[in-house]
């Protein structure tokens, strides 16, 4: 290869060091990734059909599926919450929030954001109302910390 | 319908004002120059994981964020060829006078129908809060406006065919 | 908890420090001008205009033992002011900094021999004056630094510094100058530490870029705010490392007010003071917020009506007025817009803190343990 076609400016140590922090890696593999969420279904939709939601929502939120080259585990994942937001009653959004501990209300929301960027697949009415009330408990700190959290789902 | 306008505005409304956290940042790609960092898109670090609030598959914004500069893509609600020819005329008259909004992006974001560039120098001379205020009223309105616009249109269309099949009366 | 004093300028204020008395201040009117007021009563009054930087300055620190200004700009430029008594002028010295990006924060070491410029070259100069040269001299703090650097702090030990900035992490680095320090004693980050030794290096738990970092009084702990709205502190000597996730805006600046007590500002219009109560940090106050009599004071008539202003608002818009504020559009905080700066009091007395605003506010508070 001729040297003249090298890129300089992509060949940039500093650089890389930067990519690598932006883009945050599963040690992982994806599909080891896939079958623990695959796993984790099953167990959450047993707790919505008996109806504790804060239950469910808390174990589909632990070790959420991070990363790049993990596009299968998180749409799996993020269908599993979205499962749990739609069978939650109303009028208990504020409590189950509230129940929740600080961390996960982040990341709690940036489902709720990935959900509002696919107005095809998720109904955004539902996930509206969830916004509203995780943004009362948890502040607008919490909307900050998805837009610079580089664990993106 | 209109009972998801409100959680929606309150939606775009504090993700926008949690967008809105800027300072004057200098390039660190060439020396002396100060660019809006989500318009260059040079340096990676500085930019913020875009977010989309949809009301639903018509209606949505975009904000996207970096350290010194917003870039906010409204897609106006169009539900039938008048109001997409509305709305298109509508926007391209306000983008044709972009240097007049002060924040108004000349060209749309692809998707969009209208994007703003808000920076830090805006921040700094305006004050935040009344930013957020105005780009929300626009919203509010810009729906008003089109479907003012097209209730109008089809009252003249109808003066127009009544006055023209009475002479065959 | 209560303002002080307050001041508003026709201009926001970008950039500023007081003197060692609080007579006089520098500050930067958001432009290449350095201005210094010297106060008359209440009042500032302008009596030096310092026009050197050909951009805008980012940062001035007013060394308040040796009565130096050190300026520092995007062109690339850093100044030492000195104050020629017989002429009534201050006197610019060009400080070889040799950085290629813009300089973005400058700050005098303790023993204010040493000062620090941090900057978009992705890395910070430590300068010291050369007496053979008879300048300004500077070497390069650049190994772990990946992007640029927004803020830097000393150590009360005059050696350790601390910086942080876009590449998400906070870094304790040796800015050992041999000739001008005298070996410090070991400290719990370190023991030998020639220049440039990474000490320790922190992210916050949702890697935020860095704005402020400052090292607690004693020097154990270090504190940096982030732009996850969030705080953390580490204290290498237990090995913990405390994040505290904040319901507001980012924090851009932060100061330490004593061994327990860190006040932050920022994007959020008041200051807020956070104070470690044994096992963790929380929030124990908004200055100003909870004024209530300069909020009585300062109110006009038509201001007394804002909670049925602010009733009848929701009413009629059938919405919660948001936090944006009352009727005539006024914040309930003191500062109306960002706060740029934060600084601790350069006496060094710890309940006395101070605030610019791009609302141009100059306000001096204290805060009470």
């Amino acid at each position: 290869m001729s040297h003249r076609k090298l890129a300089i400016d992509g060949h940039d140590a500093e650089q890389e060091q930067i990519a690598q922090q932006i883009q945050y890696l599963s040690t992982k593999t994806s599909a080891e990734v896939a079958a623990l969420v695959d796993q984790k279904a099953a167990a959450v939709r047993a707790l919505i059909t008996r109806g504790s939601t804060l239950e469910a929502l808390e174990r589909a939120l632990v070790d959420a599926p991070y990363g790049r080259g993990m596009e299968p585990a998180q749409a799996a994942n993020a269908l599993l919450v979205n499962e749990i937001l739609m069978a939650t009653r109303a009028q208990d959004v504020a409590q189950v929030v509230a129940g929740l501990p600080e961390d996960e209300r982040d990341v709690l929301l940036k489902y709720v954001y990935h959900g509002l960027a696919r107005p095809a697949e998720f109904n955004c009415g539902v996930l509206l109302a969830w916004h509203e009330r995780i943004v009362e408990a948890a502040g607008l700190g919490s909307i900050v910390r998805v837009m610079s959290d580089r664990r993106t789902i | 319908m209109s009972n998801t306008l409100r959680p929606y505005l309150n939606a775009v409304r504090s993700t926008l004002t949690a967008a809105l956290c800027l300072e004057n940042f200098a390039s660190q790609i060439v020396e002396k120059h100060n660019v809006p960092e989500v318009e260059s898109g040079a340096t990676k670090e500085v930019l913020l994981n875009p977010l989309v609030v949809s009301r639903n598959e018509n209606e949505r914004v975009l904000i996207e964020s970096s350290i010194n500069s917003v870039r906010v893509s409204i897609r106006i609600k169009q539900a039938d060829d008048i109001e997409r020819i509305l709305a298109h005329k509508f926007t391209r008259f306000l983008m044709m006078r972009a240097e007049n909004f002060v924040i108004l992006r000349r060209v749309p974001i692809k998707g969009y129908d209208i994007s703003f560039l808000i920076t830090n120098f805006h921040t700094e001379q305006m004050y935040k809060h009344k930013l957020v205020d105005f780009i929300i009223e626009f919203m509010e309105e810009v729906d008003k406006e089109i479907s003012e616009m097209k209730l109008s249109l089809n009252a003249r269309a109808r003066i127009v065919a009544e006055t023209y099949l009475s002479q065959f009366v | 908890m209560s303002v002080l004093d307050e001041f508003t300028f026709p201009f926001c204020v970008t950039a500023y420090s007081f003197n060692g008395d609080k007579s006089q201040v520098a500050l930067c009117p958001n432009s290449n001008e350095v201005h210094i007021y010297a106060r008359s009563g209440t009042q500032w009054v302008q009596t030096h205009v310092l026009k050197e930087h050909d951009l805008l300055v980012t940062s001035i620190d007013w060394a308040p033992q040796t009565n130096r200004i050190v300026s520092c700009s995007q062109d690339k430029n850093a100044y030492v002011w000195t104050f020629d008594q017989a002429a009534v002028v201050w006197r610019p010295t060009l400080v070889h900094l040799r950085i290629n990006r813009a300089a973005t924060q400058a700050r005098w070491s303790p023993q204010e021999n040493k000062f620090a410029v941090a900057s978009g070259d992705k890395c910070v100069a430590i300068c010291y004056f050369g007496e053979e040269n008879n300048w300004w001299v500077s070497k390069h703090l650049k190994k772990p630094i990946a992007s640029t650097v927004l803020c830097v702090d000393w150590h009360p030990n005059n050696v350790l510094i601390a910086c942080g900035g876009t590449d998400m992490k906070a870094r304790v680095l040796s800015a050992f100058i041999k000739g001008v320090d005298q070996k410090p004693p070991s400290t719990a980050w370190g023991e030998r530490l020639p220049f440039n030794t990474l000490c320790g290096e922190f992210e916050s738990p949702s890697s935020g870029w860095v704005h402020s970092v400052g090292f607690s009084p004693d020097g154990e702990s270090l504190a940096f705010a982030s732009h996850d709205s969030s705080i953390t502190v580490a204290t290498p000597a237990t090995g913990d490392v405390t994040s505290v996730r904040s319901p507001n805006l980012p924090f851009t600046s932060l100061v330490w007010s004593d061994q327990s007590t860190i006040v932050v500002s920022g994007h959020d219009c008041s200051p807020m003071v956070y104070a470690f109560d044994g096992s963790a940090w929380r929030l124990v106050a908004k200055l100003g917020e909870d004024d209530k009599s300069r909020r009585s004071s300062t109110a006009s008539p038509s201001n007394s009506n804002s909670a049925f202003n602010l009733f009848r608002q929701m009413d009629s818009r059938s919405q919660p007025a948001k936090s944006s504020g009352t009727a005539d559009g006024m914040l309930k905080s003191v500062h109306q817009n960002t706060i740029t700066e934060l600084r601790s009091d350069p006496a060094g007395n710890p309940v006395e803190i101070s605030s610019s605003g791009l609302d141009g506010k100059l306000i001096q508070w204290r805060v009470q343990a």
